[in-house]
């Protein structure tokens, strides 16, 4: 690689940022439950992710100043069923994450710590019953607060209000479970210049429920999650975002009666970013939760 | 002695199409809801936290007094004997869970009395009385001591009211004795 490459490929570079953690943020909290009017539920989730891959478009490229990004993200997310048609849902993330950044041709760490940005999300579901499976059909209009600082060298929230949509749709038989959930985010401008593109997103959980005890309400879950995801053309403090990501992965979930724990793991099948920029990497889920 | 045997092998033969058909063994002590939706076993949890919390209940039973089968889409409920069935707070519990109860099992060993054109069943430890549907149960005299698995339909519950016996239909004579009819 001669010279005058290596300077166009290091200006790109000091451009060039990641997919925002947010992208991910989508995770519905508890679908099915708690379905009872009343019903109060908690998790807790970490969300980890690591990458030093560095992507043109959709083609690896050679990383040789050493860049990366490290997220790990933990999710305190409650819920409330107002009755059984309408719940509201909160998510507040602390964010913990270092990047490596190019300035003037130079490797630099970056980190951030704190809250970011909290979900609040509003849920008209409308649930159905038969003989032998039930389901809901869910409608999710959600605000984004900037409750996260822009003060760090790399920052955990953007600094803007963003609204967003989801509509979802699950069912479930004593073998089998299936969700899915599409979304949009619109993204505003936010502070130091972060303007994130707006995002489309499909989750899609397929799976079965080979054990369950009748007696003790102990079982599990396994499925496959396919996510799709759209992020338009975007800045964040360190240069370009947006891009398209397909990931797929592994969904464990295990019950005792009114406990769940949910692990996951998602790896990208294909990613395609504007401009120069890491990979999202792959993605590590685990959450426990609780309803009463 | 031997004819009123010879009724009930016959009555309890007459219901095997009925077993076929679906219809369980109750067992003793025993009310069971037929509930569509019951095959969410996390969001399950809802309806047995609601469910166990009843007096009447028999808490060493199944853990709680409550088993969920998500196979069968049935909640068994242990009774306590002599316990009456709360048969409406047992509907409002579940639909508040977010299922939709359509068949609840009995199980009720008591004299049958006659009262008009009903007739009554009234348990003989609980005291509680039902109405048998259709005023009569086939080749049983009206005074007889009975020991029968019945249902009613969930959606009926509602609208039952309070001073009236809860109306039932049988599904299986179990035990008849004394005063059964002369079959023929």
């Amino acid at each position: 690689m001669d010279r005058r490459w290596n300077r166009s490929l290091i200006v790109v570079l000091l451009l060039t940022a990641g997919l925002p953690a947010t992208g991910m943020a989508h995770q519905p909290v508890m679908d099915m439950a708690p379905r009872w009017q009343g019903g109060i539920g908690f998790q807790v989730r970490n969300e980890y992710r690591f990458s030093d891959d560095l992507l043109s478009g959709d083609s690896d490229v050679s990383n040789p100043l050493g860049r990366d990004r490290r997220v790990n993200t933990t999710w305190l997310e409650g819920v409330y069923t107002f009755k059984r048609e309408l719940r509201v849902t909160a998510k507040i993330p602390w964010v913990e994450q270092s990047r490596v950044v190019i300035q003037n041709g130079v490797p630099r760490k970056q980190t951030g710590s704190g809250i970011g940005d909290s979900i609040l999300g509003l849920q008209i579901k409308h649930y159905y019953n038969r003989a032998a499976s039930t389901g809901n059909f869910g409608l999710t209009p959600s605000i984004r607060f900037p409750t996260g600082s822009t003060g760090d060298a790399y920052p955990v929230g953007d600094g803007s209000w963003d609204v967003g949509v989801s509509a979802s749709f699950s069912a479930e038989m004593a073998h089998l479970y299936q969700f899915y959930d599409l979304f949009y985010w619109h993204n505003s401008k936010g502070d130091r210049g972060i303007d994130a593109g707006d995002e489309f997103g499909l989750d899609v959980n397929i799976g079965i429920h080979p054990y369950h005890d009748n007696l003790h309400n102990i079982g599990i879950f396994v499925m496959g999650d396919l996510s799709v995801r759209y992020q338009g053309p975007g800045t964040d403090t360190a240069g370009r975002t947006g891009g398209k990501l397909i990931s797929l992965g592994p969904v464990l979930v295990g019950y005792w009666n009114n406990i769940m724990l949910r692990t996951e793991v998602k790896f990208p099948a294909y990613e395609n970013v504007f401009g120069v920029q890491v990979s999202r990497g792959i993605d590590f889920n685990v959450g426990l939760g609780v309803t009463f | 002695m031997m004819r009123t045997s010879l009724i009930v092998v016959t009555l309890i033969a007459a219901n095997v199409a009925f077993a076929d058909d679906g219809v369980f063994v109750l067992e003793e002590n025993q009310v069971a809801v037929q509930v569509n939706g019951v095959v969410c076993s996390f969001c399950a949890y809802g309806a047995e936290k609601a469910l166990s919390k009843l007096d009447c209940l028999d808490q060493t039973e199944f853990g709680d007094g409550v088993l969920i089968d998500i196979e069968t889409h049935r909640i068994t409920l242990a009774m306590r004997p002599g316990e009456k069935i709360p048969v409406r707070d047992i509907v409002q519990r579940i639909k508040k869970a977010g299922y939709d109860p359509i068949t609840l099992y009995v199980r009720s060993e008591g004299t049958l009395e006659r009262s008009g054109e009903k007739l009554l069943l009234r348990d003989a430890r609980s005291g509680q009385v039902f109405s048998i549907r259709g005023g009569h149960i086939e080749g049983v005299a009206d005074n007889a001591t009975v020991s029968v698995q019945a249902h009613l339909a969930g959606s009926q519950v509602p609208a039952l009211s309070k001073s009236e016996p809860i109306e039932v239909t049988i599904d299986r004579l179990i035990l008849g004795s004394g005063g059964a009819r002369e079959d023929g």
